[in-house]
């Protein structure tokens, strides 16, 4: 761990340049608090950083301005910006940290406690518990050990979790056939060392995905075993993204129309087709772009979580394609956030401050402030549409095939409003996007009976290809 | 995997619909000129410039944030 450290270190000073003082006192800072083990001092120096990063920097620049004239890294100003992913590294750290602390005072050990699946944890063959919590001892001279026997038993709920069951079968698969013991201490795991590691890892550090710190020290005290034709054949995959991409930038110029403000001198249908396609092209940059950066942690023997488990025209659903845009942060805030909260029970309600601090942590912009209030408001309406067709028992009045035809109308009107959140956070803007969807509504019946007539057909298709995931053992929540 | 008449259906209006998209956002090329592309960086840097009627704007998309 203290090499990883020291070379994150080294990385570091390559990226953020004489700004790695800077941020290495933030994280000094954060990892004292940490100390504490108090949540809400961990989550108010986070929240404070997320507000004041920007104008402290600003004001730094005004009062030292030979401070400028140092080497400023490769990213110079936009240190700022990537940090934001530190910061959510840094919480990982003191809440995991705080987690430990709190189930050694209540007597519980961690991956007792979270293999609720297989039981104990001499039993547990999943491995589920790895990923949640890694088995650390409550003192240093007490090493846990792990005892896996019989055959694994990787159900299809873990491999929604992970994903990688390609590889990961084969890793537990081994673990099965020996009694695996490890040697790590709480003091070793929830070190400095760790901690620097962590939150400034090489592969991770600019653009994610957002590993947790439990995922992240279990693979590093017990590596994984990747194959290496998982990693090529992603490889191969990451190519054919970033060439589809270059090939849509090449034929069509989608986002030098938008930028060219000429949206108002087309025709309504013309404006759709430009937004679906800036949509797209937004979608295919930030999986060439996360897809890139956990080819490296995979080549390090690190494996994180995927982000964009469909495409984007994939979706029908709000909750649905939260799941799966962002998963790696969507796993994060359901760990730190949504589960502290009161998880489901309360999903109506703890809805809005976690996408408000989804909102703050991309940007302080009155775009994702609107995007943010948007997405929390159909995913409360959402929400309820679900339990009001559960209470009436909708599906057994009216049969698969009826209930299928209501799914994909709802869902028709499911995917346009979700196009139009996205447009206004991501794309268009509030005012823009608003223009279009009164101008959509003003069009003429046959235009807006056609825009319906394709989007059912969409999530027509969508339900067949849940469908056909299911038939062959695939189970996504999202 | 099976396809059904009615998926194959939504699968053609899918793919139409797709082909009609391009072929309108070619034809608004076509009108308001073609974009310049300097490929002094593949990804990161690319220069757009509008000869007709958007004359004067020179648009570089980047890639947005990297937090996403």
């Amino acid at each position: 761990m203290r090499q990883r450290g020291l070379l994150a270190l080294i990385f570091g000073l390559f990226i953020y340049g004489f700004n790695l003082f800077k941020v290495c006192f933030l994280l000094s800072a954060n990892f004292a608090l940490g100390r504490y083990k108090m949540p809400s001092i961990s989550w108010s120096a986070v929240i404070i950083m997320i507000l004041w990063l920007k104008p402290m920097e600003h004001f730094f620049s005004i009062q030292f301005p030979s401070f400028k004239s140092l080497p400023q890294g490769v990213l110079g100003d936009y240190w700022v910006i990537v940090f934001n992913l530190s910061i959510l590294r840094v919480l990982s750290f003191n809440m995991d940290f705080y987690y430990h602390h709190k189930d050694i005072i209540s007597g519980k050990d961690s991956f007792q406690r979270d293999c609720v699946k297989c039981g104990p944890e001499e039993d547990c063959l999943c491995g589920r518990a790895r990923v949640a919590h890694p088995p650390i001892s409550s003192t240093k001279s007490m090493p846990i050990q792990i005892v896996l026997k019989g055959e694994p038993n990787i159900s299809s709920e873990y491999k929604s979790v992970t994903d990688n069951s390609m590889h990961w079968g084969d890793q537990i698969k081994m673990l099965g056939e020996k009694c695996v013991t490890l040697q790590m201490t709480a003091a070793e795991c929830f070190s400095v060392d760790a901690y620097f590691a962590y939150v400034l890892y090489p592969p991770l550090l600019l653009a994610g995905p957002i590993m947790t710190f439990n995922d992240f020290s279990w693979q590093v005290f017990s590596p994984l075993k990747i194959k290496v034709t998982y990693c090529i054949t992603y490889a191969v995959r990451w190519t054919l993204a970033l060439l589809s991409m270059e090939l849509l930038q090449h034929l069509i110029h989608v986002v030098a129309i938008k930028e060219a403000r000429v949206l108002d001198k087309l025709s309504v249908h013309a404006v759709c087709y430009v937004s679906f396609w800036n949509l797209m092209l937004l979608w295919l940059k930030l999986l060439v772009v996360w897809r890139f950066f956990r080819l490296a942690a995979l080549f390090d023997g690190i494996d994180c979580q995927d982000n964009m488990g469909r495409c984007m025209v994939n979706n029908h659903s709000v909750a649905g394609f939260w799941r799966g845009w962002h998963r790696s942060f969507n796993a994060w805030i359901v760990r730190y956030m949504y589960i502290p909260l009161g998880g489901s029970a309360k999903g109506h309600l703890n809805a809005w401050p976690i996408f408000f601090f989804v909102a703050i942590w991309h940007d302080v912009d009155i775009r994702l402030l609107s995007w943010a209030l948007l997405i929390g408001l159909v995913l409360v309406i959402e929400g309820l549409i679900f339990k009001i067709e559960d209470k009436l028992k909708l599906r057994e009045r009216l049969g698969a095939f009826l209930i299928n035809q209501v799914h994909a109308a709802t869902g028709a009107l499911g995917m346009l409003v979700l196009s139009l959140i996205n447009l206004v956070g991501y794309v268009l803007g509030l005012e823009e996007t608003r223009r279009l969807a009164s101008r959509i509504a003003s069009e003429s019946a046959v235009f807006v009976v056609s825009l319906f007539i394709i989007l059912y057909a969409a999530v027509q298709l969508q339900i067949s290809i849940r469908r056909w995931e299911v038939s062959r053992g695939v189970c996504k929540n999202y | 995997m099976r396809v059904s008449a009615g998926t194959g259906v939504c699968l053609f209006i899918l793919v139409v619909t797709l082909a009609h998209s391009i072929y309108v956002i070619h034809r608004i090329q076509s009108i308001h000129g073609k974009p310049y592309f300097s490929f002094n960086n593949l990804i990161y840097i690319r220069g757009k410039e509008f000869p007709g009627p958007l004359s004067g704007q020179r648009l570089v998309p980047t890639f947005p944030q990297l937090s996403g």
